[in-house]
């Protein structure tokens, strides 16, 4: 049974008219470690269109991690071009980029990464107070967010008298209470046990399809990866696979 | 309240370390207590030495004397002292310009005082008893006054009456030069001795009724300086010695400014009288407080520096750890969209809430020990004095709020650069520090 969007009015346009959400062209990243220069990236070309569910698995050190910072804007490439809605983003200033994730993108962490001295209520709020929503607007919204995500009884509880699936719940009503284009998650179920990472993904899942927004994931998960149409594989710092599938 | 306000996200997050903000509270407290407090006690000393100057040595709040006086007065006596009639033109300037001022003549006189068999230098105050009732104001209840049923009486300071061994109710002989250069002496009564508190002073000292100086010197209806004493001072004191001692150093004298601004205007007042007169304050005419005040002022600024320096660097320093020790939230709020600036503000709030807790924290500190130190009548024996004085703390609004503006100013640099550094990190790395 599906509940009704909290986004319903500002839901993100999908479908591929619109052109791709993301674009990559000759993405290369390099890191040094110590005296060694490791190539994260050795060139990604890799289009992404709104409202699609995809998820990047490979083995460690293939560049999964940071392929996703770059998508997620929080990371700039050394090469190539990434454009976000037809933007070329290394073009935008470091406060610009702010803007763009604080509206465009949410994050889900692995760690869940929530602020722990705010109750889950003022986490999810934050996104909506860094735009300068007005605050009953914010409690309306946060509100509305934890509820979707099942949380509707936990809005002044802080992040340490939750569990961990709570906590991603809440970090999943966070990336997502300010109705972003794309929502980004670093192995988001890396820290829980398997019923709740299926919960978890479920969530994901269900809030792709309700509100449209597209959803990049990483994750070594081969159980969760059978349940996501696009699956993109790395290895050593390239696509080696990039399959679509029927959604379990 | 949904999302959560600056103020208390800076106080939830100053307190996420309770024994380190507890530290730099406390020692932020201490050092703005032990600010506040010095900066009470010079102030209550300020106006202690001023209510000194003004009243127990006779300076008053102006000083008017013929121009000149001070350098060629004592080789011309006769061309320098104001004459009768000059008196009165003064006296009219100054009540129309300072209505319900006092003008208060005096004549100084020096030479030798004899008890018929030794003699030793005297130098007299000569002064009206009912002027110098005015003028001494909290003090007029010690003892030491004209009165003015006496004309040959005489308080000399008890040094003096020590060397020659005269006692209250003795008589004795004064001998001086009249203004034209002759031999003068006269008969007078040890009415009273008293310890003038300062030992340059207490072996020479002699206060003399106005009229018994005028005719030693042959002086009739003149005068060498004519003291003005403001409106509103010397009526009011308190009946008790406690409340008298709490007027002297809470009663603040005219500041520096106003003394300025009121010899200006008599100044030119009298040029415009075609009156040659040179007209002086009574920060000018003390420069014992002059010295004083130097000296505290300088110690002052020594101990705010030292101590915002301590301060300073423990905030410093508890904001370096709490953005080290937050690199990731950092990193995740980067994430989410606060901007760098944002970043920065963020820690910059904890580092005022910090200064906030921590110099109320030290008000209430200040208190306490202002009002224990108050209570307990400690006293101590001040250079070049020969009795004690209690220690007294006052309370120094412009200085405390100045020393808390300093430190909130120094807080704001001390919090903002670790957090500019941190926002300026990758999110990256930020979101990978553990």
């Amino acid at each position: 049974m599906s509940t009704p969007s909290p986004l319903s009015g500002t839901t993100p346009a999908t479908g591929a008219a619109s052109g791709p959400l993301l674009s990559l062209r000759g993405i290369e990243r390099e890191f040094a470690l110590g005296e060694t220069r490791i190539r994260a990236l050795r060139g990604i070309d890799l289009d992404v269109a709104p409202g699609e569910f995809m998820a990047i698995w490979g083995p460690s050190g293939s560049g999964k991690s940071t392929l996703l910072n770059l998508l997620g804007l929080i990371d700039a490439a050394d090469k190539g071009v990434l454009r976000f809605e037809g933007q070329d983003v290394s073009q935008l200033s470091d406060d610009a980029l702010s803007d763009c994730r604080n509206h465009k993108i949410g994050f889900v962490f692995q760690s869940f990464n929530l602020v722990p001295v705010l109750t889950a209520l003022e986490n999810v709020a934050l996104p909506l107070q860094v735009q300068g929503v007005k605050p009953a607007e914010v409690r309306r919204r946060a509100t509305e967010w934890l509820g979707h995500v099942g949380l509707g009884e936990f809005l002044d509880f802080r992040p340490d008298r939750l569990s961990g699936g709570q906590r991603q719940r809440v970090a999943i009503a966070r990336a997502l209470v300010g109705a972003p284009r794309l929502l980004i998650a670093d192995e988001p179920t890396a820290n829980l046990d398997s019923q709740t990472s299926r919960e978890v993904i479920d969530l994901i899942e269900r809030l792709n399809r309700e509100t449209g927004v597209t959803c990049i994931f990483t994750t070594h998960d081969p159980r969760l990866l059978a349940r996501v149409p696009r699956q993109l594989r790395l290895q050593d710092g390239l696509i080696s696979q990039d399959s679509y599938q029927e959604a379990a | 309240m949904t999302g959560i306000g600056n103020i208390q996200l800076a106080w939830r997050n100053l307190w996420r370390n309770r024994r380190r903000s507890a530290a730099t509270i406390l020692s932020l407290a201490f050092g703005f207590a032990a600010v506040a407090l010095f900066a009470g006690y010079t102030s209550a000393v300020y106006v202690a030495l001023s209510n000194a100057a003004i009243h127990a040595e006779l300076i008053g709040h102006l000083t008017i004397n013929r121009q000149g006086w001070q350098t060629e007065g004592k080789l011309h006596p006769d061309k320098y002292l104001l004459t009768a009639d000059e008196i009165r033109q003064v006296q009219a300037i100054v009540e129309k310009r300072l209505p319900g001022a006092r003008l208060i003549p005096k004549l100084s006189a020096t030479g030798l005082l004899s008890n018929g068999k030794s003699s030793t230098i005297f130098v007299g105050a000569g002064i009206a008893p009912a002027d110098l009732d005015l003028l001494r104001g909290p003090f007029r209840f010690a003892p030491g006054a004209l009165k003015e049923e006496q004309p040959q009486g005489v308080t000399a300071a008890q040094g003096l009456a020590d060397v020659l061994g005269l006692k209250i109710g003795d008589s004795a002989s004064v001998l001086a030069s009249t203004l034209h250069g002759q031999a003068n002496a006269s008969d007078v009564d040890i009415a009273d001795a008293v310890n003038t508190g300062n030992v340059a002073t207490n072996d020479k000292l002699m206060l003399m009724p106005l009229a018994l100086v005028q005719d030693l010197m042959d002086a009739k209806g003149r005068a060498e300086t004519l003291t003005v004493l403001l409106p509103g001072e010397g009526h009011a004191d308190s009946a008790d010695a406690q409340g008298r001692l709490r007027d002297m150093y809470t009663r603040p004298a005219p500041s520096e400014v106003q003394s300025v601004a009121v010899r200006d205007q008599l100044s030119a007042d009298f040029k415009a009288a075609g009156l040659d007169m040179e007209v002086r304050t009574w920060q000018e005419m003390s420069a014992f407080f002059r010295q004083v005040k130097g000296m505290y002022d300088m110690i002052f600024a020594l101990m705010l520096s030292v101590v915002l320096a301590i301060v300073v660097l423990s905030i410093a320093n508890a904001m370096s750890m709490a953005v080290v020790e937050r690199t990731r939230e950092i990193g995740t709020l980067r994430a989410i969209g606060v901007r760098r600036s944002g970043i920065a503000r963020l820690f910059v709030n904890e580092a005022l809430m910090l200064v906030l807790v921590g110099t109320v924290t030290g008000l209430l500190l200040t208190a306490a020990v202002r009002w224990g130190v108050n209570v307990a009548d400690i006293r101590y024996v001040p250079p070049s004095n020969t009795q004690s004085v209690p220690i007294y703390i006052g309370f120094d609004l412009p200085r405390t709020a100045f020393a808390a503006g300093v430190l909130a100013v120094l807080a704001v640099f001390a919090a903002y650069w670790p957090a500019r550094r941190a926002a300026h990190h990758s999110i990256t790395a930020s979101l990978g520090h553990v």
